[in-house]
């Protein structure tokens, strides 16, 4: 029996998919109403949770395997953990963004910066060896600039729509952002073959097979 | 009520989480091996010098830390291999020296994530006896000591600081210490290919996030080792294995980082089934001594005594 704990919504979607196409019977999972903890017929126990949960869930030795957004994992402090598959899906990337203006405007001041992901704005501008004055926001980010709270965002860029309805563009990409499965240390020892069972199911079919 | 009346600091342990009988009952146990084994115990200041780990790569930011009359920086202990490492240099001697321990250690964690930042650690340093007699000599005390714990889930892993960095020279691109460290199976297809990496060096990478697990991970490893050095460091491992009497739960992992920038040989680690971290972890050090202007070869492994407690409980509970 693995744990597993799958990040809700979109991600829990595409990694079903992804093991029912491999012939894993996935039914219980597409099937079910409000449960938040599932087993299906092959040995796979499954919650669902929030991102940082996922996270949370697999450091305390809860689960054994999680799915969950790099982005999730690059804005936490805790990385004890082994970091097999990227699934290349769930695309994205962080980017830095704003006016078209703040290109080439001069700034006599400390830049303010809005974001929901702290660490990565801050470990972005820390790069740049600039120091900025970093402000916390939940979600729609993009009205720190457009209420004139911000000189630009650090944020999670799909299509960029929501940008662009907004007169805002990317400055510049950060880094790329994709789904990864991830493992912790004490159960990789002593569920290798089970976890690898996964794993090879979920690896890219091109990949080399080592 | 006032609040310190009922509270404790983050930082504190759970006093009533232990059991205490069975804590001191297991560190007597430990006590009594190592004693017969000829280890003397030490008893060791809780203050130390910062700087005394800070040439050594512990992180200035997780330890407890404050100053002192002289306007010094004091910071509560890390870890004990390092003030006997400093301990032994005093007595300006190469010649073999057991030591035991037991005691607390003090390093931060980062809040709400439910670890320690006072640990109960137990252990030894087998200083001066160089090479696979003080790797034997280590590995069967452990051997000797886990039956005490009153755990029956447990693999013993041996892994190769020296496998680590000879590789880490042949390769020459230190993105690549992430990649071992983590195992990213996705991310070393991904650095063998940008770096154009060809031949017996490629397919030694692409295998190495598997490279872990029982006895015929190794006559795999030999097969693949591209160099006399990598292959010397496997047939070590090897030969270890070979010479041990009780074999059953031995594990490897070629694909490690190791802990400490000292380490130099073998690594160890005990896992229970029960626990997210390791029991046990140690190795050969042969350079820590250097750091004082000492070459003295060295061994050491402790015991992570909260750890064993949790897991004790966990195992119980599932067993119930």
């Amino acid at each position: 029996m693995i744990k597993i704990a799958i990040t809700k919504g979109r991600i829990e979607k595409q990694v079903c998919r992804m093991l029912e196409a491999k012939g894993f019977d996935m039914a219980p999972i597409f099937n079910k109403n409000r449960e938040l903890q599932i087993e299906t017929s092959d040995g796979l126990s499954m919650i669902f949770a929030k991102s940082n949960d996922v996270l949370t869930f697999l450091e305390h030795g809860i689960v054994d395997v999680g799915f969950v957004g790099s982005d999730t994992m690059l804005e936490s402090d805790f990385d004890d953990y082994y970091e097999m598959l990227d699934l290349d899906v769930g695309k994205c990337y962080f980017a830095l963004a704003a006016y078209p203006e703040y290109r080439t405007k001069t700034f006599n001041r400390r830049k303010k910066i809005a974001s929901k992901y702290t660490k990565v704005a801050k470990n972005y501008f820390a790069s740049k060896q600039e120091d900025v004055e970093i402000i916390k926001l939940e979600g729609s980010v993009e009205l720190g600039p457009v209420v004139g709270l911000s000189d630009a965002i650090v944020d999670i860029v799909e299509t960029g729509s929501t940008l662009k309805a907004n007169g805002l563009e990317v400055i510049e990409e950060i880094c790329d952002i994709s789904t990864r499965m991830i493992v912790n240390r004490v159960s990789l020892k002593f569920k290798k073959d089970e976890i690898f069972r996964l794993i090879n199911a979920l690896k890219k079919e091109d990949a080399e097979n080592a | 009520m006032e609040e310190f009346k009922y509270l404790v600091p983050e930082e504190s342990i759970d006093a009533a989480g232990f059991d205490g009988v069975r804590l001191r009952t297991i560190e007597q146990s430990l006590r009594d091996v190592f004693t017969a084994h000829h280890y003397e115990e030490l008893m060791l200041p809780t203050f130390e010098y910062l700087n005394l780990y800070n040439g050594l790569a512990v992180d200035e930011s997780t330890m407890f830390q404050f100053t002192n009359f002289e306007g010094k920086r004091i910071a509560l202990r890390t870890d004990f291999t390092v003030p006997i490492a400093r301990l032994y240099n005093n007595e300006n001697t190469n010649a073999v020296r057991r030591y035991s321990y037991f005691g607390n250690v003090y390093q931060t964690q980062e809040r709400h994530k439910g670890r320690d930042s006072e640990s109960f650690q137990g252990g030894v340093e087998l200083i001066g006896l160089p090479g696979i007699k003080g790797d034997l000599e280590c590995l069967s005390l452990i051997q000797e000591t886990m039956p005490l714990l009153e755990l029956n889930n447990l693999k013993l892993e041996l892994s190769s600081a020296k496998f680590y960095r000879r590789l880490m020279s042949i390769v020459g691109d230190r993105s690549l210490i992430d990649i071992i460290d983590k195992k990213k199976l996705s991310e070393m297809q991904k650095f063998v290919a940008r770096h154009n990496i060809q031949g017996e060096l490629k397919d030694l990478l692409l295998y190495l996030p598997h490279a872990f697990g029982d006895i015929t991970i190794l006559k795999k490893m030999k097969t693949l080792a591209c160099d006399d050095r990598l292959y010397e460091a496997v047939d070590e491992l090897e030969t270890l294995y070979d010479a041990l009497t009780y074999k059953d739960n031995i594990i490897f992992d070629l694909c490690k980082v190791p802990r400490q920038s000292y380490y130099t040989g073998i690594l160890i680690n005990c896992y229970s089934y029960y626990s997210a971290q390791p029991i046990l972890s140690g190795g050969r050090y042969d350079n820590l001594l250097n750091y004082f202007d000492n070459n003295v070869p060295s061994i050491g492994f402790v015991y992570h005594l909260n750890n064993v407690m949790n897991a004790i409980t966990k195992e119980r509970e599932a067993n119930d």
